[in-house]
């Protein structure tokens, strides 16, 4: 199987040898889209006009994808799959109420496989242990371990940012106590986040990271958001901010 | 035009036709760590921490990869950094140090600092003090009016926006979506997107509709066309571009030089969206939600350039990554799950981190 950054070279070929890698293109994504399109709930004859419409954004914005593994070629499906959901369910929400049956939360997909995972933090593993290096006190160190691990779990969707906002909760569960500790976390992850990209910054200097290991390291240092996907509960809102005090964290 | 006095003009060794015209200015930053509130280090110290943390650059806020590279050093809005690679430099006024071969520390704190820079191609001098950096284009006077001067590449130099300032009026409409479609209506939410961009007053807006259709157009059902059919669908992407090379070439450079000024201004307004969120006011979702589209518009204007405006690429990965450490804010937010622009950006564009905040 030709790598996907070959398959959008191809694309820019003349006659045959563009309509073969076009061929191959979707051939490939439909065979490795299906599993993750099935996890969602898509039905498997939806699934042919998600990879056509991702064929088509390849062929129109080679750039995008030419640099890339398969791997994010997928992510990309899944994100057009959820998406694909997300409006059926509010079209559907039109005619029936939101507590029928089916139109609950998504799941949260399953981003990357095990060896996409490892590849993905490698470098900023890398980085972080060298930060860490620079850290000659376990005072400095463990506070930069443990968020690290954290930001990690976030990205990957393993953890809810209120559980960890509740485990980081000192004393007191009113609002105020709750505010502080998401703001003592976020500082906590800024130290983090920042003596990472120090770090990206430091081995590319020292020649430990190439060129293009210093720009993919970065653009997965950009890549860390996450947003709160929990399921909402009585007392917060339909989407922004969950103003007020977080009655659902409280004892 | 500006006017230099003759000793300012004889350091920077101008001659008497030599005309200097303002093409940008870029204002110190708001905040108070920018105003220099943190404190007046002497340059020497200055010089000292530059030299010896390696990553201390990271600390030099960019204003955009203009002609030397300016930047400024984000603790004190008077400091600069300029790199000169293939350039050569006279000064008048402020403090200088050369930092390496290549780069040049300016302190413009205690008095207006002038840079002239020299090169092929180059020809302009920096204007520098705490509150802002202004670039003026040395013209001949013995070129006509408007007659074509040092020319840059699109993206990396301001150079063709003779008369042009940022807030100058300048004629550019967006062109009819279909345009762009190949006669194809696009889905609701994008035409509307479209119409409201395309109506605005700026032309960075009116610009960046045209490559927001390009970015997130598809026809609608594909499932049933072949890949020869696929292959052969008109490019919304090739279209945008098109219109956007048949632009004047001042016009183009303008775009590209409004944009880099804004993603300052996005730097700047961060910093508001992060205090409201993280104090969890009323307001904290619209602003947030403001500041992302702001993000994405020029993400569009990048579309219409792509390889072709490589400083605005860097302007934005700079953006990027000084909002990147405050990733953990968007926790305290809710998905934004129905948001068509973000869901489609999503897919259309992993790599693009604000996607995310629609919970994909």
């Amino acid at each position: 199987m030709r790598e996907l950054s070959e398959l959008v070279r191809g694309l820019g070929e003349q006659g045959r040898a563009r309509e073969a890698a076009a061929r191959e293109l979707l051939e490939t994504l439909q065979q490795k889209g299906q599993r993750p399109l099935r996890n969602l709930g898509l039905p498997s004859d939806g699934i042919s006009d998600l990879v056509q419409q991702l064929l088509f954004l390849i062929v129109t914005r080679p750039e995008k994808f030419e640099d890339k593994q398969w791997g994010y070629a997928i992510r990309s499906l899944q994100n057009l799959g959820l998406t694909r959901l997300r409006s059926e369910r509010t079209q559907a929400g039109r005619h029936q109420a939101l507590t029928d049956a089916g139109s609950g939360e998504l799941a949260a997909p399953v981003r990357f496989d095990a060896v996409e995972v490892a590849e993905r933090w490698k470098l900023l593993d890398l980085a972080h242990q060298h930060a860490l290096g620079e850290r000659k006190r376990e005072i400095d160190r463990g506070p930069l371990v443990r968020s690290w691990e954290q930001i990690k779990e976030l990205a990957d969707g393993k953890i809810e940012f209120r559980a960890l906002v509740a485990s980081e909760q000192v004393s007191g569960s009113d609002a105020g106590a709750v505010l502080k500790a998401q703001n003592r976390l976020h500082k906590a992850h800024e130290r983090c986040r920042t003596a990472l990209r120090d770090a990206i910054d430091a081995l590319f200097k020292r020649g430990i990271f190439k060129e293009e290991d210093r720009d993919l390291a970065l653009r997965q240092h950009r890549g860390l958001p996450r947003v709160n996907t929990a399921p909402k509960s009585a007392h917060s809102q339909p989407t922004g901010v969950r103003a007020g005090p977080r009655r659902d964290l409280q004892g | 035009m500006t006017t230099l006095s003759n000793d300012i003009r004889a350091a920077l060794g101008l001659d008497d036709e030599a005309r200097l015209d303002r093409s940008v200015r870029f204002p110190a930053p708001r905040s108070p760590e920018g105003r220099g509130l943190a404190g007046i280090s002497p340059l020497s110290t200055v010089v000292d921490e530059l030299l010896k943390a390696p990553h201390a650059a990271e600390a030099i806020s960019a204003i955009g990869r203009v002609p030397g590279g300016l930047r400024r050093w984000a603790r004190e809005p008077g400091i600069f950094l300029l790199e000169l690679t293939g350039l050569t430099a006279q000064s008048s006024g402020g403090a200088s140090f050369a930092l390496s071969e290549d780069e040049l520390v300016v302190d413009a704190r205690g008095e207006a600092s002038f840079v002239r820079l020299s090169g092929p191609q180059v020809e302009v001098v920096w204007h520098l003090t705490t509150d802002a950096a202004e670039l003026l284009e040395v013209r001949s006077g013995a070129s006509a009016p408007g007659a074509p001067t040092a020319s840059l590449p699109t993206g990396t130099s301001v150079s063709s926006l003779s008369g042009i300032a940022p807030d100058a009026p300048i004629e550019l409409a967006s062109p009819p979506p279909q345009r762009l479609t190949g006669g194809a209506l696009a889905e609701a939410w994008l035409e509307e997107s479209y119409a409201a961009l395309a109506a605005s007053p700026s032309i960075l807006d009116r610009a960046a509709a045209v490559g927001l259709m390009a970015r997130c157009y598809s026809p609608r059902d594909l499932s049933t066309l072949t890949v020869d059919e696929v292959l052969s669908l008109p490019s919304p992407l090739r279209a945008a571009r098109a219109w956007r090379a048949s632009l004047p070439r001042d016009v183009q450079d303008a775009l590209v030089m409004l944009a880099i000024a804004r993603s300052g201004e996005l730097v700047e307004a961060f910093e508001e969206v992060r205090a409201s969120i993280c104090a969890e006011t009323p307001e904290a979702a619209r602003l947030a939600r403001g500041w992302v589209e702001e993000r994405d518009r020029l993400e569009s204007i990048l579309a219409l350039f792509g390889e072709d405006a490589p400083a605005l690429r860097e302007a934005l990965d700079r953006l990027d990554d000084q909002v990147a450490v405050h990733h953990t804010i968007w926790s305290m937010l809710d998905a934004w799950e129905d948001d068509p622009l973000l869901c489609e950006v999503a897919w259309r564009e992993p790599d693009a981190w604000w996607g995310r905040l629609c919970g994909s």
